[in-house]
């Protein structure tokens, strides 16, 4: 091998001895960028990835692309593709064994225990055929290249495997920075692979002549998966459903939509199969769709990945898959795992204890990381090495192998890594496909005690020749009727909207007010405003520090009607609601209120925070209103924001207005301050001039509808919006108390008289308050019928065990 | 031959509407060479919106259903007439050993199917003090027959009968320090003891025929379910164990259902929607219909 050496954007890169020339072909192209061009590039592809970042929102932490990807090249896919898609079709002809003849075990060639000791063999479905006999849907396997530069995997993901969002993720970002190199190295297209999938999903739910939507059912929304599926619900276009999205009735599996019950044919699950029924699986967390598993063995409705395939995942089947392979397929085994051995077998019992060095070990069944014998302290192995001793049966060992390296380009160097490939095949019904791409991950070999660097790479699979190029978004056989209407809204996304919308309104309310006491707060002259208790007030603070008290309100997590209640509860509805809003509102949304905590104490330190949540609450509204198609997305957020804007609203007025001050000049400051937090200054002195007075403000905040921080304006736009709920024709009947209930506060505030509400009387003005408690009461109620009609899922009351059995 | 009238109703009373339940039953008898059904019959009520049987990969006959219209009352009845008879314990066993060897290593469906019940399960797992309880009555190349008896009649001995005093699905580690429960934890807690060697051995579910005491006459409906075991004897078949009356399995022993635990064979389970609290009212009644000499 001839003495390699690059430099790409000032800094050289000598690779390893031993190093694969492939690995060198993007870079050697790469090499005609000069340094500043090559940073750009780098920034092109972290913007890209940043702006549209599955990693961002759940853990703070922004994933690393290496612009440089992994290079397969076209003579080497050749083969890696046929081993890739032998290894599909074999677990797929086991998982069918596995659930249906167990002929492997009953004829011996594969042990009791990997079906019965394992807890990942789902009983259930014994003997349910799944839509044209495919279990394995999705296939994911890492791979390395050993010593000699072979491929060998080193695990298998059989039922929801990750890494396909990513995967998209990073293609998108590298061709974009690298355009020219990506098209000039014929880099093959990913959209065919995507494509297929969706077919294949779409044709499942025909065998058994199911009409019904093609949905995915996706991890939790705080688990690490989720961002990712929204990625790819997105890409492939179909709706992404939650557990209590889905109803069954009469073994039929619908997703719950606004306008009613939609069937689905097809459910490409995200989730691990135990956490899809807790009548039949799960009983103790109580995931998934109750009567789920009725509805698949009925055939009522397809699964992809199907039930069960989690239960071949285990190593431990590694060490039997080339005689498995020559049984079922009658084929050479092509793309072997890397080494394992089950320590029961005495054999390999003896080659363990005589090199542990070479060896990494895990349960059998275990599911956490392995334990790479070298890499332990000397009371580790030893603890390891009994444990195996005492229950050799219970434990797999596996080569303990790091795989090739790469270039990486970190912190403007070039610099050695690990990697790792996944890569992708799907069985549909006709044939195996796999993607020509992949998952790539790096690691850089640290010092022990130092943190580990990871990050990812993408896998450009060279074709050889010129590719056609094709997209996923523009199928050429589907006809597409233009439609106004805006799909189906499952209740879930409402509910989650109607929230978005009241935090956005509560987080805005709340900066107001503390803004204007922070800003009071730091003229040093503060002991002398009266007003200033009014407005601790109205934040439910009555004792202590007025200064402490307010950045508690501001800053702190653990006051409970503090503003980072609705800030954090925005970010996470944000996650939630990945697959249904744009990526520029997502950007404001994912970080909305993160801005830095302000240093030091004291009341001025907090007003740049909180000018930067009232700036992204701005950027939030203003976005919303430009992009946003007036559809129920739309009409949920808009209902959430009003109520809330409205409760607030009155709270305000009640507490500022209702109890009247003795002192004639605080009255004045009670009105200025008012108007600052309803951001009416400008308008009432225009109307007005600079003559505060109780009548006019308390027109101009809770009449006047033509002022949008008006609580008038607020249900004169909630009226507007009941209009276009949705609502079955011929029961309309049930949806008359929200009319009635919005007339009944509209037109109260319509008929109110300001003067007669400004009327005083003992020091208070009581008419004011019986309007506004009205009035909230009111508001509460309209909240209360959008979710009893629109939004409530009623709650599961729990699992139950009819019967003890005694005697 | 006994010939029984088996009558078993549940009740629920649901303090606020129900608005869907689904449910699984594990209700419906299988066939056994031992018993013969007569008739059996099966009601729910309010009438389910679907119902799913089906073979479950112990061979039980499971049902699923949901009730998809409000209510606040739910009853499952079933009745039904057997016959039942006693089968005869293997005259001379293996050794105890011999059969975990054959086990380990299957080579027929009979064995296949065996080694499923050999293995940990989620109700009945062991540790190393479940082990050790269990090893004192299997000593080195003892027939299986004997040992097993023992292991009954020991649990029977140390263990009181206790309703209320676990509850349901308490590990058999956790009976053996306690040393008291219900029929279901005597079976788990044997179960746990041949499991931790390997030995195949079936949780079953079923009723068992009781008397009343003493001058007394018997009251409709004071019968319970009852849950006792069974192992492998390679070449015989399974032998029944009851470790709560210290018997083997016989004429006065109904089988519906059997699993690898509780778990698995749980007369009626459900998932409610809505509902509240509620009262559950259970009624077995065992009735000898003929009077066999």
């Amino acid at each position: 091998m001839p003495n390699l050496k690059f430099k790409i954007g000032g800094s050289e890169y000598s690779p390893p001895e031993g190093t694969r020339f492939d690995d060198f072909a993007a870079m050697a192209k790469m090499d005609s960028l000069d340094a500043s061009e090559f940073e750009r590039r780098c920034n092109r592809l972290y913007h890209v990835l940043s702006s549209n970042d599955i990693s961002f929102a759940g853990s703070g932490e922004s994933k690393r692309t290496d612009p440089l990807p992994l290079i397969i090249s076209a003579k080497e896919w050749r083969g890696l593709k046929e081993g890739l898609t032998q290894r599909a079709r074999l677990f797929n002809a086991l998982a069918e064994d596995m659930y249906g003849e167990q002929t492997l075990w009953k004829t011996g060639k594969l042990p009791p225990a990997l079906l019965f000791a394992n807890p990942d063999f789902l009983s259930v479905a014994w003997k349910v055929k799944p839509a044209y006999g495919i279990f394995i849907h999705l296939m994911g396997s890492d791979l390395i290249r050993d010593a000699d530069g072979n491929f060998r995997v080193t695990e298998d993901y059989l039922q929801v495997p990750d890494g396909l969002g990513r995967a998209l993720e990073n293609r998108i970002g590298v061709s974009r920075a690298f355009p020219e190199l990506f098209r000039k190295l014929y880099t093959e297209r990913l959209a065919g692979f995507f494509k297929t999938l969706l077919d294949c999903l779409n044709l499942l739910q025909k065998e058994q002549n199911i009409e019904g939507v093609v949905a995915m059912l996706a991890s939790a929304p705080n688990s690490e998966r989720r961002a990712e599926d929204a990625v790819l619900a997105r890409y492939l276009g179909i709706p992404l459903v939650e557990n209590d999205d889905l109803a069954v009735r009469r073994m039929q599996v619908y997703m719950k939509t606004l306008v009613g019950l939609k069937k689905i044919g097809t459910l490409f699950r995200r989730v691990e199969d135990t956490a899809c029924d807790p009548l039949e699986l799960r009983v103790d967390t109580g995931e998934g769709a109750v009567g789920l598993i009725s509805t698949i063995r009925a055939g009522n409705a397809a699964m992809a990945n199907f039930l069960g395939s989690g239960a071949l995942e285990h190593s431990i089947f590694n060490p039997f898959l080339p005689e498995v392979c020559k049984t079922l397929l009658n084929e050479e085994l092509l793309l072997p795992s890397v080494e394992t051995l089950w320590c029961a077998d005495s054999k390999s019992k003896d080659r363990i204890f005589d090199e542990p060095e070479k060896w990494k070990f895990r349960k059998i069944f275990g599911k956490e990381n392995f334990k790479t014998y070298k890499d332990l302290t000397v009371t580790g192995k030893l603890a390891l090495m009994q444990a195996v001793e005492k229950e050799p049966e219970k434990y797999v060992a596996v080569e303990a192998t790091d795989g090739s390296t790469a270039p990486v380009y970190r912190n403007k160097s070039w610099v050695t890594a690990n990697v790792k490939m996944r890569f992708f095949c799907v069985n549909t019904p006709s044939e195996t496909i796999a993607m020509p791409g992949g998952y790539g991950t790096y690691q850089i070999p640290s010092a022990p005690g130092e943190p580990v660097q990871t990050g990812e790479k993408d896998i450009w699979v060279l074709a050889g020749h010129p590719v056609a190029t094709f997209s996923l978004l523009a199928p050429a056989e589907s006809v597409v009727t233009p439609t106004r209407a805006g799909g189906d809204l499952p209740s879930r996304a409402a509910e989650n909207l109607y929230h978005l919308g009241r935090a956005l309104a509560a987080t805005n309310m709340m900066s107001r007010v503390a803004r204007i006491l922070a800003e009071r707060l730091s003229d040093e002259s503060w002991p002398e405003m009266p007003e200033i208790p009014w407005l601790l007030k109205s934040i439910h603070s009555t004792e202590g520090d007025p200064e402490n008290a307010l950045r508690y309100f501001v800053l702190r997590k653990d006051c409970s009607d503090g503003l980072q209640i609705p800030l954090k509860q925005i970010r996470d509805l944000s996650v939630q609601l990945r697959d249904r809003i744009s990526d520029d509102l997502w950007n404001y949304l994912s970080s909305f209120g993160s801005a830095k905590m302000p240093d030091g104490t004291g009341a001025a330190a907090v007003i740049p925070y909180l000018t930067s949540v009232l700036t992204d609450s701005a950027a939030v509204s203003g976005v919303m209103a430009e992009s946003m198609t007036r559809g129920h997305e739309w009409r949920f957020q808009e209902i959430g924001r009003r109520i809330e804007r409205g409760i607030r609203l009155l709270r305000l007025l009640e507490s500022m207005l209702v109890d009247v001050p003795a002192d004639d000049s605080l009255k004045l400051l009670l009105l200025q301050a008012l108007l600052e937090v309803g951001d009416g200054t400008m308008t009432y002195h225009r109307r007005y001039g600079g003559r505060l007075q109780t009548v006019p403000v308390l027109d101009l905040l809770l009449c006047d509808e033509s002022n949008p921080r008006s609580v008038a304006y607020q249900v004169l736009r909630l009226c507007e919006e009941a209009k276009h709920l949705p609502g079955d024709a011929s029961v309309d009947s049930i949806f008359l108390p929200l009319d009635r209930e919005l007339l009944r506060l509209q037109t109260e505030l319509r008929l109110a008289d300001v003067k007669s509400l400004s009327v005083e009387e003992n020091a208070r003005r009581p008419s004011l308050e019986r309007l506004i408690s009205k009035s909230i009461a009111s508001f509460e109620k309209t909240a209360e019928l959008i979710n009893r009609l629109y939004l409530n899922h009623a709650p599961r009351a729990g699992i139950v065990h009819a019967l003890v059995t005694e005697v | 031959m006994p010939v029984y009238q088996i009558d078993h109703e549940t009740v629920y009373d649901y303090s606020l509407p129900v608005l869907f339940s689904n449910h699984l039953a594990h209700l419906l008898p299988r066939e056994v060479p031992r018993q013969h059904w007569i008739s059996h019959r099966l009601e729910i009520e309010p009438f389910p919106a679907a119902k799913q049987e089906r073979l479950d990969i112990f061979g039980n006959r499971a049902l699923a259903f949901s009730v998809e219209e409000e209510h606040q009352h739910f009853r499952i009845q079933t009745s039904g007439v057997v016959d039942v008879r006693a089968e005869d314990p293997p005259k001379t066993s293996p050794p105890w050993e011999d059969v975990v060897q054959q086990i380990e290593h299957a080579h027929s469906a009979e064995e296949l199917d065996a080694s499923m019940y050999a293995f940990p399960s989620p109700f009945a797992n062991f540790d190393d003090s479940v082990k050790n309880y269990a090893k004192k009555s299997f000593t080195a190349g003892r027939p299986l027959f004997e040992c097993a008896s023992e292991l009954m009649t020991r649990i029977y001995t140390d263990c009181y009968y206790t309703p209320g005093a676990t509850r349901i699905g308490a590990m058999p580690a956790e009976i053996l320090r306690g040393r008291k429960g219900v029929c279901q934890d005597f079976a788990h807690l044997m179960i746990g003891c041949l499991r931790s060697l390997h030995l195949p051995c079936r949780y079953i579910s079923g009723y068992l025929r009781t008397y009343p005491p003493k001058g007394e006459k018997k009251l409709f409906g004071s019968d319970a379910s009852h849950a006792w075991v069974s192992v492998f004897f390679p070449g015989h078949g399974w032998v029944e164990f009851d470790p709560t009356n210290n018997i083997l399995g016989g004429s006065e022993h109904i089988i519906i259902a059997w699993g690898r635990d509780f778990g698995d064979v749980s007369p009626l389970k459900g998932v409610i929607t809505g509902g509240g609290p509620h009262t559950l009212k259970v009624a077995v009644n065992v009735d000898l219909k003929n009077n066999p000499e």
